[in-house]
């Protein structure tokens, strides 16, 4: 790929939290790329680091007791670590902006959407109350909300789960960011507004041309929205390649596992596959590969080294020290 | 057919008090007039969005809230007629699982005083035999010894399931109502725990209620499905039938909005414009019209009833 096309490069990046007694590793070497106009998913099961990756690109990791050890995070050619909180503040919303998992909790309850999605306009950019409005109720029908002027003056709680994050999105779209960062988006909703809200997102992309970082546990999620998957096991990324890589052709042991666990609409009835045992406790010492306790093809080198990410074929990375011995 | 357990139009209303004088009140309607039959040995699925009356359903028949009218009957006995001590008896012979392991464990007892509770409560063995029994319990869902001095803290979220269902197995239960009880679960977890509760079943000749949201979930447990929508059944039938021919517009929709982990999986998407009515002001006339895409004059005057359009496959829609 065409390196002037990078828009987003992780590199090494380690997250730790100091606790009462101990310290949490919750990312442990990430390194991860996004081009421009890409919707990369990211997806593992709770407490893989998913979120705190992408708080940290955010640099909204609330610091103590989060650090990031090191590593660095570059966008669009700068060093986002370095920059200081004032620098952030007009990053965030304006190239770099982001959806939450709970819309209900995710807007201030004693201010009004409109209210919101114009303080956002204006601090971006230098107009009058009256363009901010106009332009956030353009926004709105843009999202589809019908009769937008009535919405903009109606309080969080008097909107639906689903018009509650409509105006996110549209408060996160409000300045045309370049990469916009969708943190479970659709978790909190039920399937028929969850099909509605991820349509929405696959058209305004197309219509503004900014990319996505999606991050879901929801496989199903991922298929329908993605191009490029990155799969996360306590930390690490295990494996990372495009949609038919991942869901067609995965070689990462825990890809496979995660993929024939996910009980499927039209599905045969037998037994469901299962990865034995749980998510091993990040606040301890773990050496060499760290899906190796559930893991059913341990060689004698799993315990001892950590498996770097190697690329396997075009586009396809993996993390794992079988794939060495089995080609 | 006989049914183990029986529910004959139930429906629970809650109250909306406004105001301390206020003579008029409100009511949510969060199940209306719902009646369908479980026969031994067989899971029936309940699925729906939240806000629909699922798990409200589960737990009438449990008695944990008093229904407003209706009946349910459990081996032929009505639940709602029997004296507390009759209940108490019966109560054994049905067990509940709840969605959150996490806050459905007491933090302050050990496992196997958690394990212990039903049995002590119910009946009267004690010390070593008591010990035997959990211990058993235990081994039934694949947990040990190591676990019984533990606290819940102590487990992840797997394992506190497990340590719910065991508990729920104490008394020999033949009929068992799990409310989403692999929702808190991450799918690694979820398969574990699923197919859990299909070898339980197959071992003791279960009974099961399984309350989910989750469509790919219950098409995998279920037997039969019943689909909700603000707290009516639209759809029952055979788990087969509805998901390869769903009949009910909502149905429909419902099932097409299932994202399928298939990136070259091509279906119809049907999807519905708006939000679910508030269950305090339900649209008069069959409850779906507002969203529906093959509204007819007739959807606005008249609710549908459930009929049965194939053998056993019942639908409430004006269209069949």
């Amino acid at each position: 790929m065409n390196r002037d096309n990078i828009l987003l490069d992780i590199k090494d990046l380690h997250i730790e939290f100091s606790l009462y007694k101990s310290t949490l590793k919750a990312i442990r070497g990430i390194s991860l790329t996004m081009h421009k106009g890409e919707t990369l998913g990211l997806v593992g099961e709770s407490g893989c680091g998913k979120s705190i990756t992408a708080s940290s690109i955010m640099q909204l990791i609330p610091c103590p007791p989060g650090k990031i050890v090191s590593g660095e995070i570059r966008f669009q050619g700068e060093n986002l670590l370095i920059k200081n909180d004032n620098q952030m503040r007009e990053i965030r919303g304006k190239t770099i902006s982001m959806i939450f998992q709970d819309p209900m909790t995710s807007l201030n309850p004693v201010f009004s959407v409109g209210d919101q999605i114009k303080s956002v306009i204006k601090h971006h950019e230098k107009c009058s109350t009256t363009a901010a409005l106009n332009k956030a109720a353009e926004m709105c029908s843009m999202v589809g909300l019908a009769d937008p002027k009535s919405i903009l003056k109606k309080y969080p709680h008097e909107l639906s789960g689903g018009m509650c994050q409509r105006i996110m999105i549209a408060m996160a779209l409000s300045c045309r960011p370049s990469l916009l960062i969708a943190d479970e988006p659709t978790t909190a909703l039920d399937v028929t507004v969850q099909a509605q809200i991820l349509k929405l997102m696959r058209d305004l992309k197309k219509e503004i041309n900014t990319s996505i970082l999606l991050i879901t546990h929801d496989l199903g999620v991922v298929a329908k929205t993605c191009e490029k998957v990155a799969v996360m096991y306590a930390g690490r990324i295990v494996e990372y390649g495009t949609l038919q890589h991942i869901f067609k052709n995965p070689q990462h042991p825990y890809t496979q596992g995660l993929l024939a666990s996910t009980p499927k609409l039209g599905g045969d009835k037998n037994r469901l596959e299962t990865i034995e045992g749980n998510v091993p406790d990040l606040t301890t010492q773990l050496n060499g590969c760290l899906f190796k306790p559930r893991c059913n093809a341990v060689n004698e080198k799993c315990a001892m080294e950590s498996p770097g990410i190697k690329e396997v074929e075009q586009d396809h990375f993996l993390s794992c020290h079988l794939f060495n011995t089995v080609k | 057919m006989s049914y183990l357990v029986e529910v004959n139009h139930l429906k629970k209303y809650f109250p909306l008090k406004k105001g301390v004088f206020s003579r008029h009140k409100d009511f949510v309607c969060a199940v209306d007039n719902v009646s369908f039959g479980i026969s031994k040995g067989e899971t029936l699925g309940l699925v729906g969005e939240s806000g629909c009356g699922k798990t409200t359903i589960g737990r009438t028949i449990m008695k944990l809230i008093e229904p407003t009218s209706g009946n349910a009957f459990f081996d032929s006995n009505n639940l709602f007629l029997l004296n507390p001590k009759k209940l108490r008896e019966i109560r054994k012979k049905i067990a509940l699982v709840f969605q959150d392991p996490y806050s459905s464990l007491n933090p302050r007892m050990q496992v196997r005083d958690i394990i212990a509770e039903p049995l002590t409560t119910h009946t009267d063995i004690k010390n070593s035999q008591l010990r035997d029994k959990v211990l058993e319990l235990l081994s039934y869902v694949g947990m040990g010894k190591e676990h019984m001095m533990r606290y819940p803290h102590q487990f992840s979220g797997g394992q506190l399931q497990r340590i719910s269902v065991a508990r729920a197995l104490a008394l020999n239960p033949s009929f068992m109502v799990l409310d989403e009880p692999t929702s808190a679960l991450d799918v690694s977890v979820q398969a574990q725990v699923l197919n859990l509760l299909a070898d339980l079943q197959e071992t003791f000749n279960l009974t099961y209620l399984f309350i989910s949201h989750n469509l790919s979930v219950v098409e995998h447990i279920s037997h039969r499905v019943a689909i909700m929508y603000l707290g009516r059944i639209v759809e029952m039938g055979p788990t087969k039938n509805i998901f390869a021919n769903p009949l009910h517009p909502y149905a429909k929709a419902l099932l097409s909005a299932v994202p399928n982990p298939d990136p070259d999986h091509q279906q119809e998407e049907v999807i519905l414009t708006g939000d679910v009515p508030s269950p305090v002001n339900i649209p008069e006339g069959c409850r779906f019209h507002t969203r529906c895409n093959y509204k007819m004059p007739i959807c606005q005057r008249i609710e549908p009833d459930l009929k049965e359009k194939e053998p056993g496959h019942e639908v409430a829609c004006h269209l069949y």
